[in-house]
């Protein structure tokens, strides 16, 4: 029962380390939240510090689940699937990273009130 | 300077990607569908769909009275354990002759299943991955080298060209005009698959080092009277004593299989092969499986047959040891499902990234060169079209070929399993002609092709085999179910594909060429 928990986790915490660091650019920033809100002063660092925790994270339980050789391999192709996941949510469906932004937005309005939301 | 740099590698990339693109996309598609011979084989050779039961194999009790016939006169003779993918066992004995006897076993009874008929992807869809099956003078070989080679130097190309793309890394924008969106699909696949792709191209050279680079074994050996010999004896391991002439007993095969398995701590073997069968000097050799380890492990051990002992056990050195564990990262021979479909994906987007590498430079020129009228860009399009879709409809050709011929197909001299082939490759040309004929058109209407194609393989494996995607689904017959589904799944993508590629009334809506590009 271990294995496809720990799977998942892998998956989820790749996954998660991918949308964190999609978030901390600035044009996937906007397009999630809109040009309305900006991230906090130290939100961009704090979401590309939390992501390389996700990511380490992912190759923990990676490692967990398959030994080093094995577990090497899957958090290599993972972190490559949950990139290619990130990129097709930010196309289709960007509202719903919106969840993972919420921490991150700074509590003043964007200080560049021109900057319009999504550009298509 | 650096400008000049950054154009130098754009003409790399454009120029080599154009040259060899086909090469690589041949290559990228069947090492796809590599991940999956196993379950292709059983899709087509049905004889093999054997139903694996839990009862420990006997070769002494089942197997070797079955084969007595095959075996009583041979010089050796082996068998391939069956594998939690592979149900049946392959087995050969070679005659006084030089002759081999080649059978697929069913494991359970030691008797021969009918004979295929097909070379199924193990014969065909694997071997056309690394060497083309242009076997003269291992030139096959050397073209699928130099393109890996050449994909290396694309890889770093493309990463010089679109350095400015890593800031905006996971963009695709869906919406836009097919160029730009075209344009971050080639991006995307690239990037998030980069390290998938460079691995994967890198260790297939590796494991091919001995047709790169066949001098090694002289330069090291140089002292030795044969030094492929000994350096293939050092790396790979072996053992060899002659027969005596005089009969001998045969002790228990189960047995030693057992004392192999503890000396491997508990992995299987996956290969028994008897020398001199019934001489007093007859030995047998048996062969650690891969399935539980990444690196495709040399172990092996030899014991004597009458008295099974063991008198020789070999294990590679480290430098070997570390060759055959990139090679095992590239042959995926372990069990591992998670990892099978990674790979698949990761194939599957070298695939889109090498075809919509095609149509930027396609759709690049589409202005400046007179669509109908340059003779270049016409070539360019037959060539893109027949090495991308044409691949595919090829492939679909191979499939409903194998359920549609009849068992004695013959023809012009072929057999049946050599008109498979012919369809494969007779189709593959066509496809190509098509695409030069119509390098607009062309596109469109073999992704129809495709979704014919793959539902009439569907609906002959039904109709040949009774093993229906509701029967195969029911009983949890995955090999073949899965097959079927991801059939089905092509044919809805290239009938999507279709419906997107509809002619437009307006074909200006291509938005100008890149200037990131070309």
């Amino acid at each position: 029962m271990t294995e496809p928990l720990l799977l998942l986790a892998a998956l989820a915490t790749a996954c998660l380390g991918c949308a964190l660091l999609a978030l901390s650019q600035s044009r996937h920033w906007r397009l999630v939240n809109g040009g309305q809100v900006s991230p906090s002063a130290t939100g961009t660092a704090a979401m590309r510090g939390l992501a390389v925790v996700m990511i380490v994270a992912a190759l923990g339980f990676a490692f967990g689940r398959d030994g080093a050789a094995f577990g090497a391999l899957l958090w290599s192709t993972l972190v490559s699937l949950a990139a290619a996941v990130t990129a097709l949510t930010l196309a289709w469906s960007p509202h719903w990273l919106r969840p993972i932004a919420w921490p991150f937005r700074s509590h003043s309005r964007s200080p560049m009130p021109g900057i319009r939301g999504r550009t298509r | 300077m650096h400008g000049g740099f950054r154009a130098a590698m754009t003409w790399l990339h454009t120029w080599a990607g154009l040259v060899l693109g086909g090469v690589l996309f041949a290559v990228f598609w069947t090492g796809t569908l590599s991940v999956f011979h196993e379950e292709i084989d059983r899709w087509m050779l049905p004889s093999t769909r054997l139903t694996q039961t839990d009862a420990p194999l006997s070769l002494d009790s089942a197997v070797v009275p079955a084969i007595a016939t095959f075996t009583q006169d041979a010089t050796q003779w082996g068998i391939s354990l069956p594998t939690p993918r592979r149900p049946h066992a392959p087995f050969f004995a070679r005659g006084t002759d030089g002759e081999f006897t080649v059978h697929a076993l069913d494991p359970a009874t030691g008797t021969p299943l009918p004979p295929t008929q097909s070379e199924a992807a193990s014969g065909f869809i694997v071997p056309f991955h690394y060497s083309l099956h242009i076997e003269w003078k291992d030139l096959g070989n050397w073209i699928v080298g130099l393109a890996s080679m050449t994909m290396l130097a694309l890889l770093v190309s493309g990463v010089v060209i679109h350095r400015k793309r890593f800031r905006e890394f996971f963009t695709l924008r869906p919406h836009r005009n097919r160029q730009r969106f075209n344009l971050d699909l080639h991006n995307l696949t690239g990037m998030v698959a980069l390290p998938f792709h460079t691995v994967i191209t890198l260790s297939g050279l590796i494991l091919f080092f001995g047709v790169y680079f066949p001098g090694a074994a002289e330069l090291v050996y140089r002292g030795s009277p044969s030094p492929q010999g000994a350096f293939i004896g050092d790396a790979y391991g072996g053992y060899h004593r002659p027969a005596a002439g005089t009969s001998g007993e045969q002790g228990s095969l189960d047995a030693m299989l057992a004392v192999a398995r503890d000396s491997w701590s508990g992995s299987p073997a996956r290969f028994v092969r008897v020398w001199h069968p019934g001489d007093a000097n007859s030995y047998v050799e048996i062969r650690r499986g891969y399935g539980d380890q990444v690196g495709l492990t040399r172990d092996q051990i030899y014991f004597d047959a009458a008295t099974g002992e063991i008198l020789h056990a070999f294990s590679a050195a480290p430098v070997m040891h570390v060759q055959r564990f990139i090679g095992g990262m590239h042959y995926i021979d372990f069990n591992h499902w998670t990892l099978r479909w990674l790979y698949f994906l990761g194939g599957l987007a070298g695939c889109a990234m090498i075809a919509t590498g095609f149509v930027f430079w396609l759709q690049a020129r589409q202005r400046r060169l007179a669509v109908h009228g340059h003779a270049g860009r016409r070539t360019v399009a037959g060539l893109a079209v027949g090495s991308v879709t044409g691949i595919i409809v090829a492939t679909l050709a191979l499939l409903v070929a194998n359920r549609a011929l009849p068992a004695q197909a013959e023809l012009i001299g072929m057999e049946r399993e050599r008109l498979e082939i012919l369809c494969f490759f007779a189709v593959w040309a066509a496809s190509f002609v098509h695409g030069w004929l119509r390098p607009e058109a062309a596109w469109r209407e073999q992704c129809g092709v495709i979704v014919t194609g793959a539902l009439l393989a569907v609906a002959l494996n039904a109709i040949t085999t009774g093993d229906h995607l509701l029967r195969t689904v029911a009983t949890g017959y995955w090999p073949v179910a899965g097959m079927d589904l991801l059939l089905v799944a092509g044919a809805a993508v290239a009938a999507d594909a279709f419906r997107r590629l509809r002619p437009r009334q307006v074909a200006s809506h291509a938005g100008t060429p890149s200037r990131e590009h070309a």
